[in-house]
């Protein structure tokens, strides 16, 4: 279940609130749901939905990429 | 034209208001052309001019840069969710520069008016330019070696600059008192803001031609359409997982590459460009803001498809971004951002059509020369007596594709700019051009070679200048693909008054980066000479045909050497 709030920092202030899947800045409304049992913010239902079908299937939370990543990516690029 | 005719609307019609929408971006491109006081407007076209709906959609373009149409709508989205739609009243102009807030970088503002139909805003007409002084720590405020934002000039959110046609005074003082040359940004802004008067003139026009509710049915049915034609595009390419890479030489600050990755997925009608495999972000410069990122990915997937498709919102909807905040590709605040745009852009986009290339791969191009070679200088003119900034750009080599060689010597083809031209340099600068020329031997060699690279000499005619630079490419190349050899290096070069040859920077002025420097001062008599990138090749250069290698040679575009060597001419 999602939820949609306001960012509220003062005007004044400079909080900056990233959505978790495009990971943009999110100006002053934003998604809030609850993924795998964590709260988690999106800019919109389209993220929230690539969030769950993507980005924790493919690579996880708190993905980390490899130490070899430039050697993996050379072998899977076209020549 | 009924306005309660809500129903689809055929496509002749809906094509006819397209067309509308592109022939009024078009219009505000010739007045901010005609009306503004900058080279980087009236010679090299560094703005795009668009319409929104009141939901923040493009609904408008026509033939500007990419990279601000792929970003604007995020820009506007922003403005209306932070200000809301009521604060929109008649004659009122809001501007918007920050990059976080979905600008490419800080030189790029957007102005955008609401257009009024029976009492209530039915949309937005929008300008977005680079404006070629926005204070910060160098002039023309592109400083190679900034850590933060705040270096790179004024950071303006999206604020009111004209409320109900009058000027807000207090915000007009703090932005010029900012900016080195106050002047010209006041004569760039009335450019950038009358266009939006005539872009709101033709708009009216339709809008009594058509009645609101119709065109607004109309630009929602224009997103759809534009969206099921991209849907129908990707649907055609084969289901899969796509790598690519490349990497910026170094930041300014730190001499070792930042790398970007593209892990790009193509499953049914949609696309998802994920780029969590791409570097921390840098301390210096070259950091890409999302929507630089977001733009480049919209851009290298309209290369690859029916350029029959109307370009707005609805395009780039089954086309996902996910990115890491604090990455290469998606800056944090207050990391800087201003060769994000011009030098980072070009490569993410080769990284695009590099990745595509593993689904489509007779659609697109080798990796271009990917440098906007930026130049940057300012100071008293010995004759007007004036402060005076200018940004220059060079054009580089676009990529070999399978049936055409590569575009010689144009700008990166994220910015679709123009180059200016020298006789309007000598006029306005103390600077004479004493060599403009092709570099021979500086494309990739192919079965089509990449496009052809330039050369130039300036000589400083001033007691002293200061000059800014912020390149790439200098130590890596474009490469080529399928066999086919990469371009040439870029770079930038000094020799000194009464020295006899070329030398580094670094050499001249120990700057850490022979390629990304502010604030040196050049004095009477030196020369500089911009080298930009050649692109790559693409295919085997032994199965170039033998008449275009021989034309080739007689044009003086490759070297006998290079043709013997490269393509195995016998000839």
């Amino acid at each position: 279940m999602s939820r949609w709030i306001e960012n509220d920092a003062q005007w004044y202030e400079q909080r900056m609130v990233h959505c978790a899947a495009c990971g943009r800045l999110i100006a002053k409304h934003f998604l809030i749901a609850d993924v795998a049992g964590e709260r988690t913010t999106f800019c919109g239902e389209g993220c929230e939905q690539i969030y769950r079908d993507y980005v924790l299937t493919e690579r996880g939370r708190d993905y980390q990429r490899p130490a070899d990543v430039m050697e993996q990516y050379r072998e899977l690029m076209v020549p | 034209m009924p306005t309660q005719q809500l129903e689809q609307i055929d496509s002749v019609t809906l094509s006819v208001v397209n067309n509308a929408f592109v022939n009024v971006c078009r219009e505000m491109g010739t007045a901010m052309m005609r009306t503004s006081y900058s080279p980087i407007f009236n010679e090299g076209l560094d703005f795009s001019c668009m319409m929104f709906n009141t939901r923040g959609d493009l609904i408008g373009q026509a033939e500007f840069c990419p990279t601000m149409l792929g970003s604007c709508q995020y820009a506007m989205k922003w403005m209306l969710d932070e200000v809301g739609l009521d604060a929109f009243g008649p004659g009122d102009v809001y501007i918007h520069n920050d990059p976080y807030r979905g600008q490419n970088h800080l030189p790029e503002h957007l102005v955008v008016k609401a257009v009024f139909w029976e009492g209530k805003p039915w949309g937005f007409v929008g300008n977005v330019a680079h404006v070629g002084e926005v204070g910060g720590m160098a002039p023309g405020s592109f400083a190679a070696d900034a850590t933060e934002v705040y270096q790179e000039g004024l950071r303006l959110p999206p604020i009111k600059i004209m409320d109900g046609g009058e000027y807000v005074r207090d915000l007009w003082k703090v932005i010029l008192s900012n900016h080195r040359t106050p002047k010209t940004s006041w004569g760039d802004y009335h450019a950038m803001i009358g266009s939006l008067h005539v872009a709101e003139a033709r708009v009216l026009e339709l809008l009594e031609k058509y009645g609101g509710d119709f065109l607004s049915a109309a630009s929602d049915q224009l997103l759809d359409y534009s969206e099921r034609f991209m849907r129908a595009e990707i649907a055609e390419m084969p289901d899969g997982v796509y790598y690519a890479q490349d990497c910026m030489e170094d930041d300014g600050i730190t001499d070792k590459p930042y790398w970007m990755r593209l892990k790009l997925t193509i499953k049914g009608d949609e696309a998802i460009c994920d780029w969590l495999d791409s570097d921390d972000q840098a301390r210096g410069p070259i950091n890409a803001t999302f929507v630089v990122t977001a733009a480049s990915c919209y851009s290298g997937f309209l290369h690859v498809i029916s350029d029959d498709i109307p370009i707005n919102s609805g395009a780039y909807r089954p086309i996902r971004i996910v990115t890491r905040p604090g990455s290469l590709v998606n800056v944090k605040h207050p990391g800087p951002s201003v060769g994000g745009n011009t030098e980072t852009h070009p490569h993410i986009q080769n990284v695009v059509l590099r990745a595509l290339a593993g689904a489509v791969p007779d659609r697109i191009s080798a990796a271009e020369g990917a440098s906007s070679c930026n130049f940057l200088f300012g100071g008293f003119h010995p004759e007007y007596g004036d402060y005076y900034t200018n940004y220059h750009i060079e054009g580089s080599g676009w990529g070999g594709t399978v049936d055409h060689d590569g575009n010689d010597v144009l700008c990166p083809n994220n910015g679709n700019c123009r180059n200016t031209p020298v006789e309007i340099l000598e006029t306005k600068y103390p600077f004479v051009v004493s060599e403009y020329r092709i570099r021979n031997d500086s494309a990739g060699a192919g079965r089509f070679r990449g496009g052809l690279a330039s050369s130039r000499v300036f000589r400083v005619t001033a007691p002293e200048i200061t000059i800014n630079a912020l390149f790439d490419r200098t130590k890596t190349q474009g490469p080529g693909i399928f066999g086919g050899e990469p371009g040439t290096s870029s770079g930038i070069f000094i020799k000194k008054k009464g020295d006899t040859e070329f030398r580094r920077f670094s050499e001249v002025f120990g700057t850490v980066s022979d390629s990304k420097f502010t604030r040196v001062i050049v004095t009477e008599g030196d020369e500089i000479m911009l080298n930009s990138a050649g692109a790559g090749g693409y295919g085997n250069p032994l199965e170039r045909a033998r008449d275009l290698v021989e034309e080739d040679l007689r044009q003086g575009f490759i070297s006998r050497d290079a043709a013997v060597k490269s393509y195995g001419y016998q000839g």
